[in-house]
């Protein structure tokens, strides 16, 4: 649909920002930390304006590319997402990132995802490799992976992670400490002199296929793999890795999804992430992060859906009347939209909670805020503090130090919370973007505007990130689960 | 007609299903493919099924509605969209099998193949009350003129014979059906609506233009077929419910069969009674849907007020409850469940698509009272 069709100033096409105004509970915010919702609101203007001018035009011809062959990628837009720095945005400013908080991440994941989850999932999605990093806190490592980032950004090159948990026979089981203790892993690690051999097969990856690294999970002792379970960082140019298919989905196509192989590769002692046993640590405290955002994603799609439809059925003419002026309609929108509402605010707080509690509150803890400001900016991510970096002892005191934060009671702490708003925000992106089609009826579901996507892209999130059944187990567990 | 005859029917449907259509479904679903929706018509006509309401008299195999819609619910049960092309063939056989019969002969004949060739399907097109304007049939210096866009219509592409219901230009009230041949002067095609679901079915807006009508080609009489055509449109919500539970059976029997194969957390998933309540509610669900549109052809009628179905909302009952059973069924599945290749999204996709086919259904919800008034 050409920019013109869409004549409601709504959503996606009102004036950003308006995070405030949309949360108006981040106003007594506002007030206290004026700096903190003025940058959110300012990450809303430029996300908002990606979304609306980069993304929204040129979705379906991905979407359509794309179905014919699941290996397309749009590499122009993601330069330009690349050029706006949203790859790399929480990175700090003085490295060469944006700075964002995780208020801010948050108010990007939303805006791209409201247009379309498989592209925002391109961009943001690879903080993957700094998040992975980060758990482990190993000041060395966290550079170095920074290092990489921002460099890669500069030059405009493709720097991929990926996330390797979920194997042919098991998925949820990879994600559970309990489940993981009786689940039959088809990966193995083995210890060799200077390192380890990896050998097994991972599936539905994403960007699997695209990789320059990949950060997985396998055990060592496939009989006991809670115990032994590690966590590997792969350069996916090592001898031995291979990509099998990549798979052919109902929707999100413009995120490839793909099986990965290892066989027999080397991996050198210092890319041991995770030592064994500490692996299903590694996991949860990425759960702990990124299943809130997955709920607010939820949210997003649902809230587009509902965008569409809205504009739909203020442009349908029946008979002497417009198709949003039956009531039945309006009821079933308004509906929607207040679930969405509800839904929206509980990802925000979840937002604020991870930058007061979580890796993010690091940027405002004394020894981190002392050190980016005492570095001129160029010689932060210079080779010789590299190289102070890599000293033994402040790799230690780095990972003590952030391992007193972020403790495991703080990472179970958000894995319920992420639980929670992961099994809401999906279930709700599924059940609008079903719903928004009936009432823009057979017409409004046509592939040109745009709605039936939403409903082929909602499914898979109710599976990914641990289904929404293992979520719901696990907010069980940590909330009334210890107390029976 | 016995059970146990409509039972030999079906099974015979099953084995043709089975055989000619599941292996090549998924593929036709990503590549739609019109000579393979031709190929499956024409061997079907060896089991009488696109004549299957046709009268004997005039060569069809003169079964009823209850027929088609099994026949529709096993087609279904291996591809909805091949299933959905005889269902607008056989919706639009309806006003001529319930008109005067010699009027309509030509028609009847053309469907039932007479002659060798066997006749391409036909396509029927209902007003909406969701458009702004529907087809009409006005009266210009003693001619028939037809003009307008239809709603978006399913099997137009392979249809011969067209069955329109188009209104009065002064009375909506006042219908009129046709029958015209598809590739009249003046009927043309409007894009694809790329539907997410039915694939091998194109849905099109087909317009108009000031086609002259052949007084002979009014199927019943002029302006009073306001019944054929909620007949017509009864029928076809009948059969849009049988493609439903179809599709929706073959959901559940995969999620049976994965649940038994799948482990998780130590135990088959079949074996969590989380598992346990998604397949059972589907299994309620899909006996509730089967007996309520199977009792729609129940003849015979029980003094127990709302104990017969009305078609409009079996159908909403049926694809509603059809799309949370394939929903379920592909969260059992996990990722699985949405790659193409297991075949389950398709049937999401499908089912989606159904569950609009002849209006919405909270629209239906409001229609049957607002009718009432």
């Amino acid at each position: 649909m050409s920019m013109d069709y869409y004549n409601l100033k709504y959503g996606l096409f009102a004036d950003a920002p308006d995070l405030v105004d949309t949360l108006p509970a981040l106003g007594k915010l506002k007030k206290a930390y004026p700096k903190y919702i003025k940058r959110a609101e300012e990450a809303q203007c430029l996300a908002r304006k990606f979304a609306r001018e980069e993304l929204l035009p040129k979705v379906l011809e991905i979407d359509t590319k794309c179905s014919k062959d699941p290996k397309y990628m749009d590499w122009e837009l993601w330069r330009k997402a690349n050029d706006a720095r949203f790859n790399i945005s929480p990175i700090p400013k003085k490295m060469g990132g944006l700075g964002w908080s995780a208020l801010d991440n948050a108010v990007l994941v939303e805006e791209l995802s409201s247009v379309c989850i498989a592209s925002a999932a391109n961009i943001t999605f690879n903080t993957f490799g700094l998040l992975g990093a980060l758990v482990e806190c190993r000041t060395g490592t966290v550079l170095k992976i920074i290092k990489m980032m921002v460099d890669a950004q500069e030059k405009g090159k493709p720097l991929f992670w990926s996330w390797a948990i979920t194997e042919p026979g098991a998925g949820t089981d990879v994600e559970d400490g309990e489940a993981m203790a009786t689940m039959r892993p088809s990966s193995n690690a083995r210890k060799v002199p200077g390192g380890y051999i990896l050998n097994g097969t991972k599936c539905f990856i994403t960007n699997g296929s695209i990789a320059d690294y990949v950060i997985a999970t396998i055990p060592l002792d496939t009989s006991n793999p809670r115990e032994s379970m590690a966590t590997f960082f792969v350069s996916t140019d090592s001898t031995g890795f291979s990509v099998g298919r990549v798979e052919r989905k109902c929707g999100q196509k413009a995120s490839q999804t793909a099986e990965l192989f290892f066989n027999d590769l080397f991996v050198p002692e210092e890319n041991l992430w995770e030592p064994p046993g500490r692996g299903l640590r590694h996991t949860r405290e990425i759960l702990s992060i990124t299943r809130g955002y997955v709920g607010l994603c939820g949210s997003a799609i649902a809230g587009g859906a509902l965008q569409r439809c809205i504009q739909f059925a203020n442009r349908k003419k029946i008979k002497n009347h417009r198709l949003i002026e039956e009531e039945w309609v309006q009821f079933a929108i308004s509906d929607m939209l207040k679930d969405i509402m509800v839904v929206r605010a509980a990802c925000y707080n979840f937002a604020l909670a991870m930058d007061t509690y979580h890796v993010w509150s690091l940027f405002d803890k004394i020894p981190v805020k002392a050190s980016l400001a005492v570095f001129p900016e160029k010689f932060i991510l210079g080779e010789s503090v590299l190289e102070l970096a890599r000293n033994r002892m402040i790799d230690w005191a780095g990972n003590k130090y952030k391992g007193s934060i972020v403790t495991d009671d703080l990472v179970e702490k958000f894995v319920k919370e992420g639980s929670a708003l992961k099994v809401a925000g999906t279930d709700l992106a599924m059940k609008v973007s079903a719903r928004v089609l009936d009432v823009v009826g057979l017409e409004g579901m046509s592939y040109q505007y745009g709605i039936e996507k939403y409903f082929r892209d909602a499914k898979v999130t109710q599976i990914y990130e641990g289904s929404n059944q293992a979520n719901r187990i696990d907010l069980f567990n940590n909330t009334i689960g210890e107390m029976i | 007609m016995s059970f146990k005859e409509f039972n030999e029917i079906l099974n015979e449907c099953r084995k043709f299903a089975k055989n000619e259509i599941r292996d090549q479904a998924l593929e036709a679903d990503l590549f739609p493919d019109m000579s393979w929706v031709k190929g499956i018509w024409s061997k079907s006509a060896q089991l009488d099924i696109p004549s299957l309401l046709i009268p004997e008299a005039y060569d069809g195999a003169g079964y009823s509605e209850f027929c088609c819609a099994l026949v529709l619910d096993a087609l279904a049960s291996e591809c909805a969209g091949i299933a959905s092309v005889f269902a607008h063939h056989f919706a639009a056989c309806i006003p001529l099998i319930h008109s005067d019969m010699n009027q309509c002969e030509k028609y009847i004949r053309q469907i039932a193949g007479e002659g060798g060739d066997h006749a391409a399907p036909a396509s029927v097109i209902f007003p909406s009350n969701m458009e702004e304007k529907n087809i009409v049939l006005a009266q210009k210096e003693g001619r028939l003129i037809l003009s307008g866009t239809s709603q978006l219509t399913g099997n137009t592409d392979g249809a011969g014979l067209l069955c329109i219901f188009a209104e009065d230009p002064e009375n909506d009230k006042e219908l009129t059906c046709i029958a015209l041949e598809r590739n009249t002067r003046g009927v043309s095609p409007g894009e694809d609506a790329k539907l997410p679901g039915l694939k091998v079915n194109p849905f099109r807006r087909i317009t108009f233009e000031d086609v002259e009508i052949d007084p002979e080609a009014v199927i019943g009489e002029q302006g009073k077929s306001l019944k054929l055509m909620q007949k017509a449109q009864a029928a076809f919500y009948g059969f849009i419910s049988a493609m439903a539970m179809g599709s929706a059976r073959t959901a559940y029997k995969k999620a049976l069969a994965y649940a038994g194969e799948r482990y998780q957390y130590g135990k088959m998933i079949i074996q969590h009674q989380e598992i346990q309540r998604m397949l059972g509610s589907m299994l309620m669900k899909l006996g509730m849907g089967t007996s309520g549109y199977t009792h729609l052809y129940n003849e015979e009628k029980l003094n127990l007020p709302f104990s017969s179905a009305d078609p409009m909302l079996a159908k909403a009952f049926c694809t509603d409850a059809a799309l949370e059973i394939i929903l379920d069924a592909i969260q059992i599945h996990g990722g699985y469940g949405y790659m193409h290749e297991y075949g389950l999204e398709k049937i999401m996709r499908d089912i989606k698509v159904l569950q609009l086919l002849g209006g919405s259904n909270p629209h239906h919800h409001v229609r049957i009272i607002a009718d009432m008034q």
